[in-house]
């Protein structure tokens, strides 16, 4: 949608001095991308080992797939809605995929659309519980975050896959799949050529097409959405099951990475994806984001990651750190939007 | 700094576009101005509610700072905001006192809490048990709740923001004899509202509002209702206060026709026919179930009981999306209810058409952009851009973006629930036009509306509600007596 979203409702965000200013757009998407700018700059002034192109690279290939779960975040979000489980669902699609084609021998283009429309149904399923049994979104995706796992454990029997007495003879992962999630094109990593693909048709699906459209006016304004002829159910249907659908996608393409598919891969993603659509500008409150402010999200998660590793602060505090950021992120978000609303006239 | 004499109030050179009023003790000190003249900003300044970047108040001379609504309180400024600030899970007497509870060793003294809230209570005339919840009353007598919430720290400014647009006629009367008892105790009233003729009955000296400045300010007894218009305004304004005519509606077919339409609360149903070409004026208070047939017409709500047909054949309304693929559109009296802020004013013009245009999945931008454009010119819906949110937009503005929905949707029946409801003369005068321009155009119009004079200057026929029910239907020759005695000989 147009940068218009971003300022404040009069188009002019009104703040005292310039270091208020520039705190002010730091919640945004501008101030997402200083954000980015600033932790890059810092990391590469405290090591030499940050700003490499083999590091770098090394940042792309490990966030491509958390990545790609904050492009189905985003359109989720939009919509007022949440999905906490983009992580399951992926793990139960990179496992179905794997199971397919290692333990029952189905061709690979049947596993393919085996994994996909696991995603597919799962996504449906959060959709349809959402809009026929009235529960909460949170609470809808917290029962499908648990129940996915636990169906993937079953159609895995809780082992790495491929399984060494399960396969049939000969059979690993597809092919594709390890091509997609672990080969490089020339010196790009093919999935994180993927996961900008999925970004630019997320970009399209928000920005231009009729479904982002609905999203955002369902996530702006249910009732006037109504009154205006569009379902909110109907769009709340379709995005979560698009939702499940790019999630399946991911967890395909990080079986490839892992060169194994198992039921808890990707644990914990679906609070990344969470915080990364968050710190790229999307209102959690719905009916305002863009996929440019999610990549920039992803990015500003994994350069924190990947510089606190390397100059060495420990995984315990990192946890620390990543919870400090979210936070605080959104808190410049929320003053930012107060702010706003401060020089607005009556 | 200058002192102010017997001043009960002073807002002074408050900056960034708030200006500066005075009120006087035992005054009533009316404001207006069109949406987005900052008004409310003003009121919310002086409430505490908003910081502003300069300028000082004073009360009773003596100057306090910004910024906390506790501060406002303890000068003794009290304020009944537009959106109603009431907790309504909890009880009228909590609420009348909420956050002033008379506490006993740590816990509430509830007794003493129903007593000290009684004699508000009682003092705006509610009838009802302050034991009972919020959440059970009307809108009419939640906003009495508020009154009394704001008489109760006993006042020497007390702030109205539109008190009366959820008030119905006696209800307002009472409003007015609290304002003038006060008055002679020398609690200086600060009150804003849209509707000319109340200002003109109860206050003492008007200020008007525009952009953010006070273009005049002078004792009622010096200005005329044209005059303040004109004010408002700022030009000439066109009123076209003729009366509707009534021949218009002969000619036309019969496209939308209700029989025995029912909804709760109300027993009984409501027979209705709609022509082409013609708008049918709906006049009832609030609680005269005037907006419910609206809502149950467009099909937001279903009937209890009765039918609809549409060119003569029968319809079963689920959804908007059913009335609106049958050429219908409709306006709440609640803005938020209309546009989608964050959307662009393009998004908003063309939301109820955007699915249907074009092949594919994607928006027709072309399209849109030339929708837009021509809506904007055709409303004078003033933008800046039409990529600006609509949110950012004044009340009479967003409104006109509603109404422009529907002509993009090519909408043939229009529902329009009181749409005039806190927009300022100007933009009222605007969406008369349009009205008048649609229904000569051919469209049906359903037009709900709290004010006789509206009704009469729109309706080819004008239909009195009460209780869920038709109970007068007049033409728009007949008096406000005859039409009120009709509303009130069942309502009051």
């Amino acid at each position: 949608m147009s940068d218009s979203q971003s300022v404040g409702p009069l188009g002019v965000v009104r703040v005292k001095s310039p270091v208020a200013r520039l705190l002010a757009s730091a919640g945004g998407r501008g101030g997402a991308l200083i954000i980015l700018v600033l932790l890059m700059v810092g990391f590469t002034l405290l090591t030499s080992d940050f700003l490499t192109s083999r590091n770098l690279l090394n940042i792309l290939r490990q966030f491509s797939v958390p990545g790609i779960l904050a492009i189905a975040q985003t359109l989720v979000i939009v919509t007022a809605g949440i999905d906490l489980s983009v992580a399951a669902t992926a793990a139960l699609s990179g496992s179905l995929m794997a199971v397919s084609f290692a333990h029952w021998g189905l061709p690979e283009p049947v596993s393919w659309v085996v994994g996909l429309s696991a995603g597919l149904l799962v996504g449906s399923v959060n959709g349809l519980v959402i809009r026929y049994w009235r529960v909460p979104d949170i609470i809808a995706t917290l029962g499908t975050f648990s129940a996915v796992r636990g169906i993937a454990l079953l159609v895995t029997g809780g082992l790495p896959v491929p399984t060494f007495d399960r396969v049939v003879e000969g059979r690993s992962l597809p092919g594709s799949v390890n091509t997609l999630g672990a080969d490089s094109l020339g010196p790009i990593p093919i999935i994180a050529l993927i996961a900008g693909l999925v970004a630019a048709i997320g970009a399209i699906i928000l920005g231009r097409s009729k479904l982002g459209r609905s999203a955002l006016a369902v996530g702006g304004n249910p009732e006037a959405a109504h009154a205006s002829g569009i379902s909110v159910g109907r769009t709340k249907l379709w995005i979560y099951a698009l939702s499940g659908l790019i999630s399946a996608l991911a967890g395909i393409v990080l079986a490839g990475r892992l060169s194994s598919a198992n039921a808890l891969m990707g644990e914990g993603m679906e609070l990344q994806a969470i915080a990364a659509v968050v710190v790229g500008g999307t209102n959690l409150f719905g009916g305002e984001g863009t996929m440019g402010g999610t990549v920039i999200g992803v990015l500003i998660i994994g350069v924190l990651s990947n510089g606190l590793n390397i100059v060495g602060v420990s995984e315990f505090w990192q946890r620390v750190s990543n919870g400090l950021i979210i936070v605080v992120v959104v808190a410049l978000d929320q003053w930012r939007r107060r702010a706003g609303a401060r020089g607005e006239s009556a | 700094m200058q002192l102010t004499p017997r001043g009960a109030l002073a807002a002074r050179g408050i900056d960034k576009r708030y200006p500066g009023v005075q009120a006087l003790a035992g005054e009533v000190h009316a404001l207006l101005g069109e949406n987005g003249a900052g008004k409310s900003t003003l009121i919310k300044v002086i409430a505490g509610a908003v910081v502003p970047d300069g300028g000082e108040l004073e009360v009773g001379g003596r100057s306090i700072g910004f910024g906390s609504p506790e501060q406002s309180r303890k000068a003794g400024i009290s304020i009944v905001y537009q959106e109603m600030s009431l907790v309504a899970s909890l009880s009228v007497s909590e609420n009348v006192l909420l956050g002033r509870w008379p506490g006993r060793r740590g816990g509430v003294d509830w007794r003493s809490l129903r007593q000290q809230a009684k004699p508000y209570v009682e003092r705006v005339g509610l009838n009802v048990d302050p034991e009972v919840r919020v959440s059970r009353l009307g809108m009419a007598e939640r906003q009495l709740v508020e009154i009394a919430k704001a008489l109760s720290t006993d006042p020497r400014v007390l702030l109205l923001d539109e008190p009366t647009s959820a008030l119905s006629g006696p209800e307002a009367r009472r409003l007015f004899e609290i304002i003038s008892d006060l008055t002679t105790l020398g609690v200086a009233v600060i009150y804003v509202s849209h509707r000319l003729r109340e200002i003109m009955e109860i206050a003492d000296r008007v200020t008007v509002l525009r952009d953010g400045r006070v273009v005049a300010s002078h004792p009622v007894s010096e200005v005329t209702e044209r005059g303040l218009a004109r004010m408002v305004v700022g030009r000439e304004l066109a009123i076209d206060d003729r009366l509707a005519e009534t021949t218009a509606s002969t000619g036309g077919a019969v496209v939308l026709e209700a029989r025995n339409l029912g909804r709760p609360p109300h027993r009984g149903g409501v027979d209705l026919d709609l022509k082409a070409g013609e708008v049918v004026a709906a006049f009832g208070l609030v609680g005269s179930g005037r907006s419910e047939l609206a809502r149950v017409l467009f099909g937001l709500d279903p009937p209890t009981t009765g039918t609809i047909a549409i060119d003569g054949k029968p319809v079963t309304l689920k959804s908007p999306e059913d009335s609106i693929a049958l050429g219908m559109g409709y306006v709440a009296p609640d803005r938020a209810l209309g546009v989608v802020s964050r959307l662009s004013v393009a998004a908003n013009l063309t939301l109820a058409s955007y699915a249907r245009v074009g092949r594919g999945p994607l928006v027709d931008r072309d399209w849109e952009q030339s929708e837009a454009d021509r809506l904007v010119e055709d409303l004078d819906i003033r933008v800046e851009s039409t990529d600006q949110p609509a949110g950012s937009l004044s009340g009479g503005n967003q409104q006109k973006v509603t109404l422009g929905r529907w002509i993009c949707a090519g909408s043939r029946i229009l529902i329009m629930d009181d749409p005039t409801r806190g927009i300022d003369v100007g933009a009222k005068a605007e969406v008369f036009r349009l009205v008048r321009k649609l229904a000569s155009d051919g469209a049906s119009i359903f037009y709900g509306t709290s004010e006789i004079a509206e009704a009469r200057q729109l309706g080819h026929r004008i239909l009195v509600m009460a209780k869920g029910r038709v109970v007068g239907e007049f033409s728009p020759s007949a008096t406000e007596d005859q039409i009120m005695g009709a509303a009130g000989g069942l309502d009051v």
